[in-house]
């Protein structure tokens, strides 16, 4: 029987989605609430199918009955009470248990015993997210946007605070949801077990692009982790050849440092996410387009096409202009 | 249509009563708990607010005055046993005194209105300067509310007792509007308390 | 039965008053009441100004409930839209900022101007009837209601249709519903259809509880009232503690943060965001329950008539309503389990949010008790009774599952959620809703609806809700969050949107069905007389529909079935015909207590109402708004409240009283 349970189980989350998924658990946490849910859902599945059968059964016996001329048993009054008693303590004990499970599932929310974690504060923006890599160290701190790389298997502390309203981070395979709530800050733990990248999106509507707000925690082995961070610490490298050099006159000449910074350069503008490596990053516009020339383009002339509402308003620059510009940020990796 | 079959006759019941034997008494009654609730309610997010403050009221934001609200306070407390009196003498039918309750009830209601303006300049915090001065204001201009609608009802019954056709029902009218004016008064306490004294205590 | 008693004026001190008695009723001799005199006390005016000055509880309850559901089938317009634009990924029919304004108006429609309203109006042409009196027990308060309801939806839609409909969802969480990232009056529109609705769902629930409590039947003890008519005096006192909250906070707060630069929600002056969530959903919570136990009400009465037997156990019943009412105000923090609140304090609310279950479960064990020792007759009413069953439990045991903190933080504001609510709205809301128009609607109109169409209706609306929202559980198990105007193909939500889709266009036919057939019948359905279902509760005692003035006799009963205790109906005599009076009793035990006086139609409910109007509409611009609207609440005051056709030898004059009185 439990195996059979099982069996479908598999089939049916088999058929969940290829990314973003509760049914996919690929930490502890999530691990808890997909089994969690799994035994809510055959407990639900079974109180489900027997009342609805008894109902169905209850109206048919007496729908017969009254085809028959039959009277109810004249017992019917205390075959009914005890039914009905008894009906009521198998509810209260089935809800005990699950609050009992509950409980249980509710541990994997506190916060691990450690010392020494990985802390990351994650600051919510109408659309995108800021991410910063703490450290006593000034020099030492990482600034980068829709994109979180933890090192696998270790849990990793998020605190979370929102610049303008409320947003809420989730990454379904990884942990339940937590709301960035302007004034407030609190804290989650986000822990993966396996290698991989990991889509989430916020979950609290924040106005005209809450659809487009999407994030995306690449979780690698400790070694890659590191490499990873020790080469974001790095400022942008000079430009290589005189197209690039000429991209980044470009971009200090125009409207972008109001907006955005590139460490090692004199652009610290700090409304829009930080671009320092920006070609290290799969996607752009907060998940909403691969990183490509052509997507990075498009989204430079005119953001308010593919995010309408956003902040960010379109520019004309030449399109040599813009090719050198294109160039220059293909080297900030 | 089923027959009818008689089996009781009503005729003889009055047809005004005081209290809550009356029907209007429940709509009174109705009103003051929907109004309770939202007064309490404006308490409890005053207090609420109050957590994130290190100081109450803030730095930098003076403490009320309380010489106006003291007033306030006094002239409420000598209108309850007038409003008493005013009830036993509507219960009575007694007319005369009644026209001439309802005028001193008018005037008191007056002065309630007349300090409360004075006792939101007592706060000495507007409700723009932040979120003390907002919940603040809340509270009190709530309440006030009540006062300006009880005013209304005051001032129409007087006007009502001394040039209109006065029905045995309107007596009980008088009845409920002592009623309100106790719970009009007795909710101010704990607003008093937590906009005049509590910032002072803390 | 009680012999007729006689009953002693207000006691008083002899000598030093206008001596007093009660009046008389007018040809005393104890004899049933003159039918045609009480016609004409009852005859309202002929026209334009007949309609706009009725206070009978009737012709409020039916234009409320046509109203209400107006407003339901312009917000399902919203929802065919809505699932239009999802129906594929980046799908361009409707850009983020027109896709915000519909589900805000869709839902803030839904909630405030249909699920409450629709369920008041109900019990607003029920409740006299149910309970054996003449109206409800401020007549001209009910108008009033009425209309500062049609004032707020007016405002919603016009607003939405000039495309300044609110857009931060229908709870309006700041500061994104706050004045640095909402400009414009958009909110302020949503602020102020609270407070329209808001006034109108109170008077309701006043009108309610005095006339439950005051103007029953002799002998209607408490506990021989319908289960129906708990259900809505539960609702009622909910109704009393839960809406001040929403009122409160979004006229007083939300609006003067916007309008006046308050500091409430401020988290820069102090202000506190999550202070707007615990005040509105400790309405919140409540509301949904405002919404639901009517229903509850409704598929009592219609499985007892169906299966020609009382509800199984009564007391229990009717604990289970009282428990739920009382328990719904404390699990209000279950919204708001991912916002930073303490963890402990949490757990307290996944128990009480599971401990719900428990009273609404043992409804359902009721009634299956009673169908099975029952004659179950399957006609429209019970098949949608049915229905709510099979449909709201699917809703209820999602609603257990997301009682835990750890499963809520996965599925809180995906469409695991929106499955959840639409089950439990459409199912335990609508399918007893729609159950209650095939059973009441011969006592309205006099003609039944058509059995054929009702059965289509039923089975397309009960696939087509499947339909819909089935998909949506595993929608948000695959990772969709809710309020998106679009998604990447990437995601793979297409397929499972597209047959929600087209789930919602099988609703839509089956409501169409539902419109065909209410238009059909309303003329032509069969004649219904008095009681074409065979029922128990006293409204089948009146004619189909009823006169104005519901019952010539008031009726007297002896039990919780008084049409199925005797053949014929036991009436108290001695109301005069010659004004309208009704019996006023005691609260418990329904003995009779004295008579009041009704009043007559009155223009000055809508003076009264247009006077809200203006002001609250007003104060979307301005504060002022409130002082101009004090003085004109003043003038409709003055103008409601003086007597009008008091007769001279009823008026009093003043003599000088002893001293020493």
């Amino acid at each position: 029987m439990i195996s059979l349970m099982l069996a479908l189980q598999s089939v049916l989350a088999a058929g969940a989605a290829r990314q973003q998924s509760v049914l996919r658990p690929a930490g502890p946490q999530a691990d808890s609430a997909a089994r969690l849910w799994w035994i809510a859902f055959w407990i639900a599945a079974a109180v489900y199918a027997i009342t609805i059968g008894t109902l169905l059964w209850a109206a048919w016996r007496a729908h017969r009955r009254v085809r028959t001329g039959a009277q109810p048993p004249s017992s019917a009054e205390r075959t009914m009470r005890r039914a009905v008693g008894g009906a009521l303590g198998v509810t209260v004990a089935i809800l005990l248990v699950f609050i009992s499970y509950d409980i249980g599932a509710g541990r994997s929310l506190l916060a691990p015993s450690r010392s020494n974690y990985l802390t990351i504060h994650v600051t919510g923006h109408q659309w995108w997210w800021e991410v910063e890599y703490a450290d006593t160290l000034p020099h030492d701190r990482v600034t980068t946007a829709n994109e979180i790389h933890i090192p696998v298997g270790e849990p990793v502390r998020v605190e979370l605070s929102a610049h303008d309203v409320i947003h809420s981070l989730w990454v379904p395979e990884l942990a339940g949801k937590r709301d960035l709530v302007p004034g407030y800050h609190q804290a989650v733990w986000l822990q993966a077990d396996t290698a991989g990248v990991y889509r989430g999106q916020c979950a609290e509507f924040c106005g005209l692009q809450h659809a487009h707000m999407a994030l995306y925690v690449i979780a690698d082995p400790p070694d890659r982790f590191q490499s990873w961070l020790a080469s974001q610490r790095q400022p942008a490298p000079a430009p290589g050849d005189s197209v690039a050099a000429r991209g980044l006159r470009v971009f200090l000449g125009a409207q972008c440092p109001l907006c955005h910074s590139i460490a090692g350069t004199p652009a610290y503008g700090n409304v829009g996410p930080d671009l320092t490596h920006l070609a290290s990053r799969n996607t752009i516009a907060a998940g909403t387009l691969a990183n490509t020339r052509g997507n990075l383009g498009g989204w430079i002339t005119n953001p308010r096409s593919i995010k309408p509402g956003t902040t960010m308003p379109p520019s004309q620059l030449e399109p040599r202009d813009l090719q050198a510009l294109l160039a220059y940020l293909e080297t900030l990796k | 249509m089923r027959t009818e079959r008689r089996v009781l006759d009503v005729g003889d019941l009055p047809d005004f009563v005081f209290g809550h034997r009356d029907l209007m008494w429940w709509g009174t009654l109705g009103f003051m708990v929907i109004e309770g609730t939202t007064l309490i309610l404006a308490m409890v997010s005053y207090l609420y607010l109050s957590k994130n403050f290190d100081s109450w009221p803030p730095y930098g934001t003076p403490e009320p005055s309380l010489g106006v609200p003291i007033a306030q306070l006094v002239t409420m407390a000598v209108s309850v046993p007038v409003l008493m009196w005013l009830q036993s003498r509507a219960q009575h039918f007694d007319l005369r005194r009644v026209r001439w309750g309802l005028l001193v009830a008018t005037l008191f209601n007056t002065a309630f209105v007349v300090l409360r303006w004075y006792e939101l300049a007592a706060l000495n915090v507007k409700w723009d300067t932040n979120a003390y001065g907002s919940a603040q204001w809340l509270m009190v201009l709530a309440h006030a509310t009540l006062l300006l609608v009880e005013l209304l009802e005051v001032a129409g019954m007087a006007a009502l007792f001394w040039m209109g056709p006065v029905e045995k029902k309107h007596f009980s009218d008088v009845a409920d509007l002592a009623f309100y004016w106790y719970f009009m008064v007795g909710i101010w306490v704990p607003i008093f308390v937590l906009a005049y004294l509590l910032p002072r205590w803390l | 039965m009680n012999p007729a008693r006689r009953f002693e004026v207000v006691p008083v001190q002899a000598g030093t008053h206008i001596p007093v008695k009660a009046e008389p009723a007018a040809s005393r001799e104890a004899g049933p009441a003159d039918v045609a005199e009480l016609e004409c006390t009852y005859r309202p005016p002929t026209g334009v100004w007949g309609w706009l000055t009725t206070v009978d509880h009737k012709s409020i309850g039916k234009r409320y409930i046509a109203t209400a559901f107006l407003w339901f089938l312009l917000a399902g317009i919203n929802a065919l839209l809505m699932r239009l634009q999802l129906v594929r990924p980046e799908n361009g029919l409707f850009g983020p900022d027109a896709y915000n304004q519909l589900f805000t108006v869709h839902g803030t429609a839904m909630m405030f101007l249909f699920a409450v309203p629709i369920m008041e109006a109900f019990s607003l042409y029920l409740v006299p009837l149910m309970v054996g009196t003449r109206n409800v027990a401020y007549p001209r308060l009910n108008a009033f209601g009425y209309w500062v309801f049609l004032i707020g939806g007016l405002l919603l839609f016009t607003s939405f249709y000039l495309n300044t409909g609110p857009d931060t969802g229908w709870f309006a969480y700041v500061p994104l519903s706050g004045p640095q990232y909402a400009p414009g009056k958009r909110v302020d529109v949503w602020a102020q259809l609270v407070t329209f609705t808001e006034i109108a769902a109170l008077v309701a629930s006043v009108e309610v509880i005095a006339t439950v409590f005051k103007q029953r039947a002799p002998g209607m003890k408490l506990n021989r009232i319908p289960l129906y008519v708990w259900s809505v005096l539960v609702v009622s006192f909910m109704v009393i503690f839960a809406m001040p909250a929403v009122a409160m906070a979004s006229t007083m707060m939300l609006a003067m943060d916007r309008l006046v630069a308050t500091h409430f929600f401020n988290p820069a002056e102090g202000g506190d965001a999550l202070l707007w969530q615990h005040l509105f959903w400790w309405f919140g919570h409540p509301e949904v329950y405002i919404m639901f136990i009517p229903g509850l009400g409704f598929v009592s009465e219609i499985i007892a008539t169906f299966s020609e037997r009382p509800i199984f156990a009564y007391p229990l019943m009717v604990l289970a309503l009282i428990t739920t009412g009382v328990v719904a105000f404390g699990l209000w923090v279950h919204h708001m389990f991912a916002a930073p609140l303490s963890l402990m304090g949490r757990s307290f609310f996944t128990a009480t949010s599971v401990f719900i279950a428990i009273p609404t479960g043992t409804q359902i064990f009721c009634w299956i008790a009673t169908i099975w020792s029952g004659r179950p007759r399957f006609t429209t009413p019970m098949l949608f009774a049915i229905g709510f069953i099979v449909v709201f439990v699917i809703g209820g045991l999602s609603g257990v599952m997301i009682a835990s903190v750890p499963f809520d933080l996965q599925v809180h504001d995906t469409f695991f959620i929106v499955a959840h609510f639409h089950y439990v709205i459409l199912g335990g809301v609508v399918f007893p809703l729609f159950g209650a128009f095939y059973y009441w609607f011969p006592k309205f109109t006099g003609r039944m609806l058509s059995e054929k169409l009702g059965k289509w209706h039923f089975w397309t609306f009960f696939i087509g809700v499947n339909a819909t929202f089935f998909p949506m559980h595993i929608l948000g198990l695959d990772g969709m969050p809710r309020r998106v105007y679009t998604y990447l193909p990437e995601t793979g939500w297409g397929g499972l949107n597209l047959l929600a889709t087209v789930g919602s266009w099988i609703i839509a036919v089956s409501v169409i069905l539902f419109l065909l057939n209410v238009l059909r019948s309303w003329r032509r359905g069969a004649v219904a007389g008095d009681d074409p279902w065979r029922a128990a509760t006293l409204e089948w005692a009146a004619s189909s529909p009823p006169p104005t003035y519901d019952f010539a006799d008031i009726p007297v009963v002896g039990s919780r079935t008084p049409l199925w205790s005797s053949a014929d109906l036991p009436v108290a005599t001695g109301l005069r015909s010659d004004r309208r009076e009704v019996l006023v009793t005691t609260v418990l035990d329904a003995a009779p207590d004295n008579r009041h006086e009704h009043p007559a139609e009155s223009i000055w409910p809508l003076v009264m109402a247009l006077a809200m109007g203006v002001t609250f509409i007003g104060a979307i611009f301005t504060p002022w708004a409130y002082v101009v609207g004090f003085v004109l609440a003043g003038i409709a005051f003055a103008g409601w409240a003086w007597p009008r056709g008091v007769k001279p030898e009823e008026q009093l004059r003043p003599t000088w009283v002893d001293r020493a009185s």
